[in-house]
């Protein structure tokens, strides 16, 4: 059969559409490699046993048997394999994730029976999905209980335009493909238009080249007419090689017809009657499909001679590159379909002019091509009414990297990328914080957090120094190493130069050692330099875009990321603990005090619990604190996270504690200490940590006094933390083994009030301030001095010290910090009926600990979200109720958190007979007021230190903890209390001696790698059921049996031990 | 039709190369991969005979190779500039990276283009050796002379060597270390002193003779200490 005519394409449609709605059952299944690679053989071979097994057709009474077929890929990479299945006169429903034990479900209730299987569907397929109206297939009918497809939250946000067909017909027919309107773009083309009505269309449309560098489409179509030649080619490249970008795979596999019809149209603008795609290797599917497909399209004269029924004439030749990333670039790709070595010559000439056996050529991308059939049968205004001023239509990239929901997506262009992340992909995988988005692969740039706001299109990307690139869009989450991506993205560069010119192939070379140098830690600040000045001569000097855009991973790293790269190479850090060279494991990486917490697992496993505890203890006095209380940041690093779960490392410091506290052990070392140093430091503030730099330079040999200006040590621990959370006999078991040490004490005694802050400069070498963080922050607002409004810190110390509060029956308590959620559960066991919490921000962004947090909704306290306090009401001279204005999350801040923006007119009154603000502390500097100035920060709410030395401005005064972090928790307190320790030790002396303190005591225990990769479940926290704890401070949480604890420390996978061990 | 070079206009005939028009004006461009020996093949690779194109409108410097760049009319470009001699310098640095500096045993020695090029722009590591014509046999260290060629600095032409004298290290040693432990191997492979080089080196700088001992040290060069 030839198509000459419109009816004759009609006749194809109809064909068609008896396939995509047959009268019989059909299961389709997502057959493209990404499916394949899911499974999806396994499935439909179990699906021709099952349906073997069953006699389907006895069973169904049908006069045919369910069709099996395959369709290409609709993009929800993370739900592969997925399976459709299709009645007669009934919707297309399609399931994801299928295995064996759904499949059997799917065919025998809703093959068999008829009723879809709710819990496996992801939706039904209906017509909107694509974008496409031409009327000749409906997919439109309605199940109720299951959504449309282009309703659920991957699709819901994307318009498919290039990838309209993929995924719904099988793109081995030709015929469904005209029922989708196929080819009627091509014939009204070809026998309507001429050619520079073609072109001034795509003009118009405003369609820009889709692999990469985004030059207009129809100019350079003009250029390649224009140019004079006996001879020209049209090229679709689809030598799609950056790592991690499959949109032209996806549309080879799943419509190659599009890209066909594509080419067609613009063969015929500029006059060229032959055509190459230019395919990798590496896509044998692609390639078997569009062979197919070219085959089926000779057949119907829509290839050759005189096709679709006019006098031109046009045919397809497919190339197959050998999958060197530099044939993506065009000169480079057409020297090798000459048959020479794939390397870039230099432009001009052009290829417009002279490309292809020196003959004018267009190129243009797989996306690019597929585009136009849908630009001609919509016109060129539907396509330039979507997308933003410069860049229109539509763009595919492929969403992968750490995020939950990966694959393909096509969005108009100008979406923001945070709708990209967190919409479409649904944000992180595993809760983790998002950190950068890389763009545009290898050649392209990464994208921090502050910039999540950018509506993606291609002046914004190249603004930001990242690209549009081929659309690959690699998430990544807050343990990616910046250092190690740059690294990465460069050695594929390294790999894939060419080698043709100096800059790229020996560059990018002498780069990569470079960055190799700095994840190793081995690296100098010289580096940085003469790494960033290498970068620019690479980018400035290479002859193609390969090497031209080779060094923009590193450049945009060392823009927003500059820290990362400083913090490998001058403190031999791996912010992301990533950079495994580095640190000992990824937990003790982030435990600000530094515990070797895979040393103490095996110290467990070996049952030498007084040893886990001394061997805890060198590094954190407070061991069975932090046990309870810790929001242990280890955890959430935990290699664990990506098996099963992470080890329970904060239960088990408790385990050890408590055992050594109760007394059940045999062995417990002394605390080491080193020789009287005659030194003397004063410490301000007996709270976590002044204790511990208390703790660690006495150890070190220096005298300590400490100045305490309550009548109790421990600071927030004793005034903030409430009992039932840290038991006091504990608190005071752990600070009591710290002054067994002979830390002198000074209680009640007020610095800048019972003794000036000078003279305690004067007794001493050295001063730490560690004053804390414990004046309530004011609302700032009207009324706030009024009777019946009260401060958190200041009652809920009053609360732990047993005092007598008169609280009313209905609290509202204003903040999202911890304070707030203990001041709930206090009052709550103080006997408050109804107890409100009130929050500006949403529930993940509350500092409060999410455990304590859910521990306060089983208590039945009540959590209200997005509201801003705006005034307190007042009756009779007393406060009884605050009005709140409704907000909403804003845009991203530099830090990478949301501000919350208020909603106009929508108020919230809450009536209360106590408001209590807890809305954060800041430090009271009173004690010292000539010295505020120098210290404080520019809001004076904490004090400034060096981070790495934390040392003041003053020379003689170093300081750390809620000082200088505002509200701050335990563990980070313990980390700067050991790091003053070790900075004011080594201003003292001269020398570095915690090393030399930690060598005292030594514990051997196995370094044999433990045989655990496997799931072993995690032992959970048991805490007393909610009904015992009303009315009494009784712990919550109950400490693990001695099995138990061993069984969840040998699920450690014991990082620390590195391979030549 | 005439294009602006270094700010002088030029005319040229259509289809001449930058690259072609500089080198009829008499103004020189270094080139590597391309030479007049064969002056149709220019596969652009080496980047040497880059040129800025000014003022077309990019903020970043637009860099081309004069060898295949199309002469027009009106177009403005620099040889000369900061831009230019910094990619070039580059170019010849990264090449000097992966290059096997044995001057001393290189068949081209005394006659090198790529040694000139790396002296005419200021590259440190390129040693008296890579001028000097007594390669092989007639190497003065073959010969137990002791010459400093192979750790002193290039740039006078190799006077003395040329004149039957060894080198007497007077433009001083490299400065980089790499290409200086490399010369002192030198020394060691023919079985010159410790002692006997750094009496030697002392004659022009002191601060010379600290660094070749330090070097000689990591290194654990020319340990044995022959006696006179």
């Amino acid at each position: 059969m030839t198509i000459k005519t419109l009816e004759d394409l009609d006749e194809m449609a109809n064909i068609g559409i008896e396939d995509l709605d047959p009268d019989h059952p059909q299961i389709i299944f997502g057959f493209a490699t990404c499916g394949i690679a899911a499974g999806a053989e396994d499935v439909v071979e179990f699906t021709k046993e099952y349906l073997d097994e069953k006699d389907i057709r006895a069973e169904l009474g049908a006069v045919e048997e369910p069709e099996i077929k395959s369709v290409g890929c609709i993009g929800m990479c993370h739900a592969e394999p997925l399976v459709d299945v299709k009645m007669p006169d009934k919707p297309r429903i399609t399931y994801y994730d299928v295995d064996e034990t759904k499949l059997k479900r799917i065919i025998d209730e809703h093959v068999i029976g008829g009723r879809p299987v709710k819990e496996y569907a992801l939706g039904q397929l209906s017509d909107e999905l694509s974008e496409c109206e031409h009327g000749k297939t409906k997919f439109t009918w309605e199940f109720e209980e299951i959504p449309s497809l282009n309703e659920i939250p991957f699709l819901s946000k994307q318009v498919r335009v290039a990838l309209r067909n993929c995924g719904i017909i099988d793109p081995e027919s030709i015929m469904e493909y005209t029922a989708r309107g196929g080819y009627r773009s091509a014939f009204n083309a070809l026998n309507n238009m001429s050619p520079q009505e073609v072109i001034e269309e795509v003009k118009e449309s405003g369609l820009r080249g889709r692999g990469g560098a985004g030059f207009p489409t129809g100019l350079k179509w003009q250029f390649a007419r224009d140019a004079e030649g006996d001879q020209k080619y049209v090229i679709c490249n689809a030598d799609e090689g950056d790592p991690g970008a499959y949109m032209d795979r996806a549309v080879l596999e799943g419509d190659p017809h599009s890209l066909i019809e594509g080419m067609i149209i613009g063969g015929y603008a500029i006059d060229a009657s032959v055509g190459y795609i230019y395919i990798r290797a590496e896509y044998p599917l692609a390639i078997e499909r569009l062979k197919k497909a070219i085959k089926e399209a000779e057949e119907y004269g829509i290839l050759g001679e005189d096709i679709l029924g006019s006098d031109f004439s046009f045919e397809l030749k497919i190339m197959e590159g050998a999958g060197a990333f530099v044939c993506g670039e065009e000169t480079a790709l057409m020297g090798s379909i000459e048959g020479n070595r794939g390397e870039p010559r230099p432009r001009p000439p052009f290829p417009a002019n002279s490309g292809l056996f020196e003959k004018p050529t267009n190129i243009n991308n797989v996306e690019t091509w597929a585009n136009l059939p849908l630009i001609f049968e919509k016109g060129a205004e539907w396509f330039n009414s979507m997308g933003t001023e410069k860049s229109k239509g539509t763009k595919v990239f492929s969403l992968v990297g750490n995020i939950k929901r990966a694959g393909l997506v096509e969005i108009p262009m100008g979406t923001k990328m945070k709708d990209i992340i967190y919409e479409i992909g649904g944000g992180m995988q595993n809760e983790r914080d998002f950190k950068a988005v890389q763009t545009g692969g290898p050649s392209g740039g990464c994208i921090p957090l502050e910039h999540l706001d950018v509506e993606v299109d291609y002046e914004n990307l190249d603004e930001l120094g990242s690209i549009v690139g081929s659309g690959g869009m690699v998430a990544m989450d807050e343990d990616t190493c910046m250092v190690d991506i740059a690294r990465y993205f460069l050695e594929f560069c390294v790999d894939e130069s060419c080698g043709k010119c100096t800059p790229c192939r020996v560059g990018t070379r002498r780069m990569l050692e470079i960055l190799e140098r700095i994840v190793l830690g081995e690296a100098k600040m010289k580096d940085l330099e003469t790494l960033e000045h290498l970068a620019k001569q690479v980018r400035d000097g290479s002859l193609c875009a390969l090497g031209g855009t080779s060094p923009n991973p590193v450049l945009t790293t060392l823009k927003y990321f500059r820290d990362e790269y400083e913090q490998h190479i001058e403190h031999n850090k791996c912010p992301a603990s990533s950079c495994a060279a580095l640190f000992l494991s990824p937990c003790e990486d982030t435990c600000p005090a530094g515990t070797d917490v895979p040393g103490q697992m095996q110290l467990i496993i070996e049952e030498r619990f007084g040893e886990a505890y001394e061997f805890q203890r060198e590094d954190n006095p407070f061991p069975g604190v932090c046990g309870r209380v810790c929001d242990h940041p280890c955890e959430d690093r935990c290699q664990r996270n990506q098996l099963d779960r992470a080890v329970s490392v904060m239960s088990q410091h408790r385990f050890c504690a408590d055992k050594v506290y109760e007394g059940e052990i045999d062995y417990r070392p002394e605390t080491s200490t080193l020789e009287d140093t005659g030194k003397h430091v004063g410490i301000v503030g007996g709270g976590v940590t002044g204790l511990t730099t208390a703790y660690f330079l006495k150890r070190l040999g220096h005298d300590v006094t400490i100045y305490e200006a309550k009548d109790e040590l421990g600071g927030m621990l004793r005034w903030g933390i409430p009992k039932y959370r840290l038991p006091r006999d504990v608190l005071d078991w752990e600070i009591q083994q710290i002054l067994d040490l002979n830390v002198d004490v000074e209680m009640n005694t007020s610095v800048g009030k019972d003794i000036p802050f000078d003279d305690v400069l004067d007794d001493h070498d050295a001063v730490f301030l560690g004053v804390g963080a414990q004046k309530d922050r004011a609302l700032n607002m009207e009324n706030e001095d009024k009777p019946g409004i009260l401060k958190g810190m200041d009652i809920l110390e009053k609360m732990n010290r047993g005092e007598e509060v008169e609280l009313g029956d209905r609290i509202l308590i204003v903040g999202g910090g911890n304070v707030a959620v203990d001041m709930a559960r206090t009052a709550k066991r103080m006997g408050c009926e109804e107890i409100i919490i009130a929050y500006r921000r949403e529930e993940v962004d509350m500092p409060a600990y999410p455990e304590e947090v859910e521990e306060a909704k089983k208590e039945g306290i009540e959590f209200n979200f997005l509201l801003s306090p705006e005034e307190i009401i007042v009756e009779d001279g007393k406060a009884t109720g605050m009005v709140f204005t409704k907000t909403k999350m804003g845009e991203y801040t530099k830090w990478g958190r949301r501000k919350p923006v208020p909603v106009d007119y929508e108020k919230v009154i809450f009536k209360a007979d106590n408001i209590i603000t807890a809305i954060g502390q800041e430090i009271d500097m009173s004690f010292a007021e000539d010295l505020a100035d120098k210290i404080t920060d520019e809001r004076g709410r904490r004090l400034k230190v060096n981070p790495y030395t934390m040392e003041t401005d003053h020379p003689d005064v170093f300081a750390g903890g809620d000082a200088v972090l505002g509200p701050a928790t335990v563990i980070e307190a313990v980390g700067h209390g050991k790091k003053a320790a070790k900075e004011i030790d080594a201003r003292l002396m001269g020398e570095d001696r915690l090393e030399e303190l930690q060598s005292i005591n030594t514990y051997e225990y196995s370094m044999e790698p433990p045989d655990n990769e496997h799931y072993i479940p995690r032992a959970e926290y048991q805490s007393i059921p909610v009904e015992e704890r009303s009315g009494n401070f009784e712990e919550v949480i109950v400490c693990m049996d001695r099995e138990c604890a061993v069984k969840e420390a040998k699920r450690c996978l014991r990082c620390d031990i590195s391979e030549e061990e | 039709m005439n294009i602006i070079i270094d700010g002088k206009e030029y005319g040229f005939e259509p289809g001449q190369k930058v690259y072609d028009v500089a080198e009829e004006n008499g103004i020189d461009i270094p080139t590597l991969c391309f030479n007049e020996l064969n002056p149709d093949e220019r596969p652009a690779g080496c980047r040497m005979c880059v040129v800025e194109i000014i003022d077309d409108g990019n903020n970043e410097p637009n860099l081309e190779s004069s060898c295949t760049l199309p002469a027009s009319d009106g177009l403005e470009i620099s040889t000369k500039n900061k831009v230019v001699y910094d990619e070039r310098r580059e170019v010849l640095e990264l090449l000097l990276s992966e290059h096997e500096q044995d001057c001393r045993n290189c068949g081209i020695s005394g006659d090198c283009h790529f040694a000139d090029l790396s002296l005419e722009y200021d590259i440190d590591g390129v040693s008296v050796c890579s001028e000097c014509p007594n390669r092989k046999d007639g190497c003065f260290l073959s010969r137990d002379v002791l010459c400093l060629g192979a750790i002193t600095h290039a740039g006078c032409d190799a006077f003395c060597t040329r004149n039957g004298d060894p080198c007497e290290g007077c433009f001083s040693v490299l400065s980089n270390e790499d290409v200086l432990v490399f010369g002192l191997e030198a020394y060691d492979e023919n079985g010159f002193s410790r002692k006997e080089v750094l009496e030697s080196a002392k004659v022009f700088s002191y601060e010379d003779v600290e660094v070749l001992k330090r070097l000689m040290e990591e290194n654990d060069l020319l340990k044995e200490e022959v006696s006179e």
